[in-house]
């Protein structure tokens, strides 16, 4: 009986994906104290966690036959890649909230978790959506609770309102565009369906060009790619954990990944590859160069982290722009190195409280495990060999170079040697200074905190030693571009 | 299969070394022991190596695949294991002396520099073992991480700023270089293991070897490559200890055994491609030497003029590796008096460096004025100083000599006459830095208050220094053995 | 018989609508006063639902996007007035300077 379940369960896994978070953001809203919110929050992202990688497990290696889903939805190989990382990666998160859930005041946590749980269920169903304005619905959702979840940080720090206002005009703008540009591409395409998609013939390809470029823009403002990101450091620069996590890791992830999902159909269009292909290909490098200098120059953690992400978000745009499967591979790589960065990198630094990088100084005896977190996403972001960020760096450089894409490993190599400064930098203080007496009563937050934390460090590394099985899943998702037939 | 463990061995030993001594600090006794102990063991291990190589047996041991067709892996060949053993056995020496250093000077943290010199040490021997670029690249950049900490040992505002310079210069240089390299060599050759013969034989056309020997010798910014030398003076204001690791035993060694790796295991007989820019860069760094010994003899501090006095040496092992680009048997000429170099720098190096630590720690002096008459109230130490200022200028029957004779030799056969002027210059150069300071502290009065400490030098202080001045005659019965041993990696391959 | 020329409307009104689109963002984003921003949020957002109309979108796609605009400026309003109670301000100029001013104060600890 149980197996009939648990087999009906896994046929509706996508639908479960999107349903189960956005259940769980009503059930805060109903759970009382904080911490019980915590809890039943980390439950929820945990159960769509688990339901997430089963079913991009089956899907990836063709096991599990998936169901005809519905009008809404339409799975494709990197959409069930990504809905898996997101789902895991919104675990871990909601999980590493809880040190600092007070932040922001005791009352506003369940309101905070359920906005995270809403960004999550934003993105996959952006990642999961059958048809295009289905998309633009999801990412919507997504994006707004982002604002929000900004906005509730407001009783601690007005700056986060500020932060929360750019949010909302610059990815105000960047929906109409996406609107506009779906208006378009549906037209040229006769469809808009992401079914049909994928077949269709283009009749109007200028049309069609201008419509792809759109989206993407419109998805690039809120992933914060470089020079569309000016959101980024005043939403993070001076926020909680809960928001580093919630839109700097998980937000700008899942617009990452909902970008290389749109781009992945776009691109399949032989008649505006091309010039899709310049446009990702300029953007990203433009994204490298300003989120690298950005980087080093930054006098804040979290600011440094994000602009870092917008360095690593321009290394993901680069690899879609090369348009192979090779490319999409790599992208998910580095959308893993992404995502594993961040968390390991925000993660440490909430777990003292840290916000300039002066605070660092010394750091490695106040909180050990914590600087260790910082020190394996800080190598990652580098480029170091035995990361995962080494991995992704390596598959895009090796698919770039077989397509003649010098420049492209030029630019990888400028985003490595950028990374040592501001990482090297991060692990000087960490492990070379001592610490500054302002900031030695800090910390002091709850331990299972960095549990989270240290999953991400270690995948960090752990996918630089073994790659295997993670190279594997990443490329059977890119060769499942136009979708997994049922 | 025990040929595998030794390797594994001699690799791990330092980790677990370096782990004991921060875990178990004090009592200084026990702490000393372990940092000793493990160096002999790390010894031994080479040394069997060394003889399992002598015999024609092979070993490679893959640590991980991080990339589907590139492994980390580890695997013995003459070179490497003949390195291994020169620098663990004078490691051992080193870490006698260490003890004795931070006893007498009372340096702080102790049991963090040691530890420190430990994974430096490591490091260097798995830059010696690497089996392909990419385990060379992840070697020598953890040898740089575990070297960045003897810089910045004091942490004050002289060696913040220093360690800074360090770790900028040799990461900077090797991604911004060597990386590009590497990916272009995999980008042709498919593959970047070491072989014989060199993985890009064959393979390359004129312009891109040019453009690969210039980016692989300025990425290895370890060999003190102008314009990639900052590192090594900016590195001069570490304790002693420190300094013979930086300087002798590992992060300068490992940039020679690096440079003669990639011109042996990756170019081979492409070599003969890359004229114009191995002549270039010959023209580079000879005058390099010749500008590194006169700097060396404008400096008053003994730490900064031996740091550039072995940046001169380095760059001879250099010169040596890049006449491999000449035909005929000279090409293995020069490779071998690369090789010899890095054996006699070691031995040289360390000693030097070590008898000016003796003096630190039981003088208090450092400036080379100071020194007139110290031979007489320390004779072991400047006796040890003086044999190796002799082998470092290249004087019979001295380990430098050897591979000075083979260089010049090598160049003048050859017809790159220039090349050897220049050697010979530097040579002269070195002596004049090095010979009166000899001389005039074995010979002037003796101060009468020379000694800070009542007792003189202790004997863990003395006798590293003349065990090391020793093995500077060693290569008077061993060159020609070690001719033999080397001859595998270019007998197949030389051009 | 003459049959009158059949002319298209459909170009003219979707390059008025991007138009709109344009106007709408560019004020958005340049405009220094939130509420400014919020209009210009509020033209952009309607010029591309009317891109929409006159491409022949679905019903679906029309209402999702009138209720993504409706949802954003309930958001932005709120934002406008929570920001009038924290800075005394809602010009991003004067906003900016005061976190700027916070910042520098961050630094000085």
């Amino acid at each position: 009986m149980s197996a009939a379940y648990i087999d009906l369960a896994r046929a509706h896994a996508p639908l479960l994906l999107i349903v189960m978070p956005l259940i769980g953001a009503a059930l805060m809203l109903v759970s009382g104290p904080a911490r019980l919110s915590w809890f039943v929050a980390g439950l929820v992202a945990s159960a769509g966690a688990f339901v997430a990688v089963d079913f991009a497990l089956g899907a990836l290696t063709g096991a599990q036959p998936v169901a005809a889903v519905g009008v809404m939805l339409h799975v494709d190989g990197i959409g069930a890649f990504a809905a898996a990382l997101l789902a895991v990666v919104a675990a871990l998160t909601i999980w590493g909230a809880g040190a600092t859930l007070k932040d922001s005041g005791g009352a506003a946590a369940p309101l905070a978790l359920a906005l995270m749980l809403c960004v999550t269920a934003g993105w996959t169903g952006a990642l999961l959506a059958g048809d295009l304005g289905s998309i633009i619905a999801a990412v919507e959702t997504a994006w707004l609770a982002g604002v929000g979840l900004v906005a509730v940080n407001a009783s601690r720090d007005r700056a986060a309102l500020n932060g929360a206002l750019r949010m909302l005009s610059l990815g105000g703008v960047g929906f109409a565009l996406m609107l506009l540009g779906a208006a378009l591409f549906a037209r040229a395409a006769g469809t808009s369906s992401m079914e049909s998609l994928a077949l269709a013939r283009i009749e109007a390809p200028g049309l069609a060009s201008a419509g792809a470029a759109l989206m993407i823009l419109g998805l690039a403002v809120k992933a914060g790619v470089a020079p569309l990101h000016a959101w980024g450091a005043a939403a993070l620069g001076r926020s909680t954990s809960m928001v580093t996590f919630g839109v700097g890791a998980l937000g700008m992830l899942g617009a990452l990944a909902a970008m290389s999902r749109v781009a992945g159909y776009v691109m399949a269009a032989p008649e505006i590859g091309e010039g899709i292909q310049a446009a990702l290909a300029g953007l990203g490098g433009v994204s490298v160069v300003v989120g690298s200098v950005q980087a080093v120059g930054a006098r804040n953690l979290l600011r440094l982290t994000a602009y870092a992400g917008v360095s690593q978000a321009g290394c993901v745009l680069l690899s879609l722009a090369l348009g192979s499967p090779a490319g999409f591979a790599a992208a998910l790589v580095q959308l893993v190195a992404f995502a594993a960065a961040a968390l390991a990198l925000y993660g440490g630094a909430s777990a003292g409280r840290v916000q300039t990088v002066a605070m660092l100084d010394g750091y490695a005896q106040r909180a050990p495990l914590a600087s260790t977190a910082i020190t394996a996403g800080a190598l990652s972001l580098m480029g170091a060999p035995l990361t995962i960020g080494f991995l992704g760096r390596w598959r895009l450089v090796e698919a770039g170079v077989g397509a003649g894409w010098w420049w492209a490993a030029g630019l990888i190599i400028i985003a490595s040697l950028a990374g040592v400064f501001y990482g090297g930098r991060l692990i000087e203080r960490m492990y070379f200074r001592r610490a500054n007496s302002a900031y030695a009563g800090e910390g002091g937050v709850w331990r299972v905190a960095l549990g989270p934390v240290l999953v991400a460090a270690i995948a960090t590394i752990a996918w630089g030693l073994a790659p295997g099985g993670l190279l594997r899943a990443a490329t059977s998702a890119s060769l499942m571009l136009g979708g997994i037939s049922p | 299969m025990t040929v595998e463990i030794a390797l594994f061995c001699v690799l791990g030993a330092p980790l677990v070394q370096a782990a004991l001594i921060l875990l178990l600090p004090k009592p200084p006794g026990l702490r000393d022991l372990i940092h000793i102990g493990f160096s002999l063991f790390a010894a031994g291990c080479a040394i069997y190596l060394a003889n399992a190589v002598a015999h024609g047996e092979t070993a490679r041991i893959v640590l991980a695949r991080p990339l589907p067709n590139v492994d980390l892996a580890f695997a013995i060949d003459p070179l490497g294991a003949m390195m291994a053993v020169v620098l663990t056995g004078l490691g051992v020496l080193h870490a006698v002396h260490a003890a004795g250093v931070v006893r007498a000077k009372q340096e702080k943290a102790p049991a963090r520099l040691l530890a420190f010199i430990a994974l430096s040490m490591c490091g260097v021997t798995a830059v010696a073992f690497s089996a392909n670029l990419f385990s060379f690249f992840v070697a020598y950049q953890a040898l740089t991480l575990a070297a960045f900490p003897l810089v910045a040992h004091r942490g004050d505002e002289e060696a913040r700023p220093a360690a800074r310079a360090f770790l900028a210069t040799l990461l900077a240089s090797s991604i911004g270089f060597f990386l590009p390299a590497m990916i272009w060599t995999y980008a042709i050759a498919g593959a970047l293991d070491f072989q014989a013969g060199g993985v890009l034989a064959g393979r390359v056309d004129a312009f891109t070897a040019n453009v690969l020997l210039v980016l692989y010798v300025l990425g290895i910014a370890m060999a003190a490559i102008p314009p990639m030398h900052r590192w090594l003076p900016a590195s001069s204001n570490g304790p002693f200890p420190a300094l013979v690791a930086i300087q002798a035993l590992a992060v300068l060694p490992a940039g020679g055994i690096g440079i003669l790796k990639v011109v042996t295991f990756v170019f081979g007989t492409a070599m003969e491609q890359a004229v114009i820019a191995a002549q270039a860069l010959i023209v580079l760094v000879g005058l390099g030497m010749i500008a590194a010994a006169l700097i060396a003899l404008s400096k008053e501090d003994i730490r900064e003029r031996l740091a550039y006095s072995v940046m001169a040496q380095s760059l001879a092992v250099v010169m040596g590796a890049l006449l491999a680009v000449l035909p005929g048997e000279y090409a293995a000429a020069g490779l071998f008096a690369a090789a010899l170099q890095i054996v006699a720098l070691a031995c040289a190096a360390s000693t030097l460096v070590m008898a000016a630590g003796t003096t630190a720690a039981i003088t208090g002096r450092t400036k080379v004025s100071d020194y007139a008459g110290l031979g007489r109230v320390m004779p072991w130490t400047f006796a040890g100083f003086a044999i190796a200022s002799a082998s470092m200028i290249g004087l019979p029957p001295f380990a430098g000599a050897w591979a000075k004779l083979w260089l010049i030799t090598a160049a003048a056969g050859s017809g790159l006459v220039w090349a050897a002027g220049l050697a010979s210059v530097a040579a002269i150069l070195t002596f004049t830095h090095l010979g009166p300071l000899a001389a005039n502290a074995l010979a002037a009065r003796a101060p009468t208050d020379a000694f800070k400490r009542p007792d003189g030098a202790s004997i863990l202080l003395a006798a590293p220094v003349i065990l090391a001045a020793a093995a500077t005659l060693s290569l008077l019965v061993l060159a020609n053995p070690l001719a033999e041993f080397l001859s595998p990696i270019w007998a197949r391959g030389a051009p | 018989m003459i049959t009158p020329t059949v002319v298209s409307l459909e170009p003219v009104l979707a390059a008025g609508a991007i138009a709109l689109v344009i106007i709408g963002a560019l004020a958005a984003l340049l405009l220094g006063n939130a509420i400014k921003r919020l209009a210009g949020l509020l033209i952009a957002g309607f010029g591309a639902i009317a891109a929409l109309a006159a491409l022949g979108a679905s019903d679906g796609a029309l209402i999702i996007g009138v209720a993504v605009l409706f949802a954003q400026t309930a958001i932005g309003v709120a934002l406008v007035v929570r920001l009038q109670e924290a800075y005394g301000a809602v010009d991003a100029s004067d906003i900016d300077a005061a976190d700027a001013d916070s910042d520098v104060q961050d630094r000085a600890l």
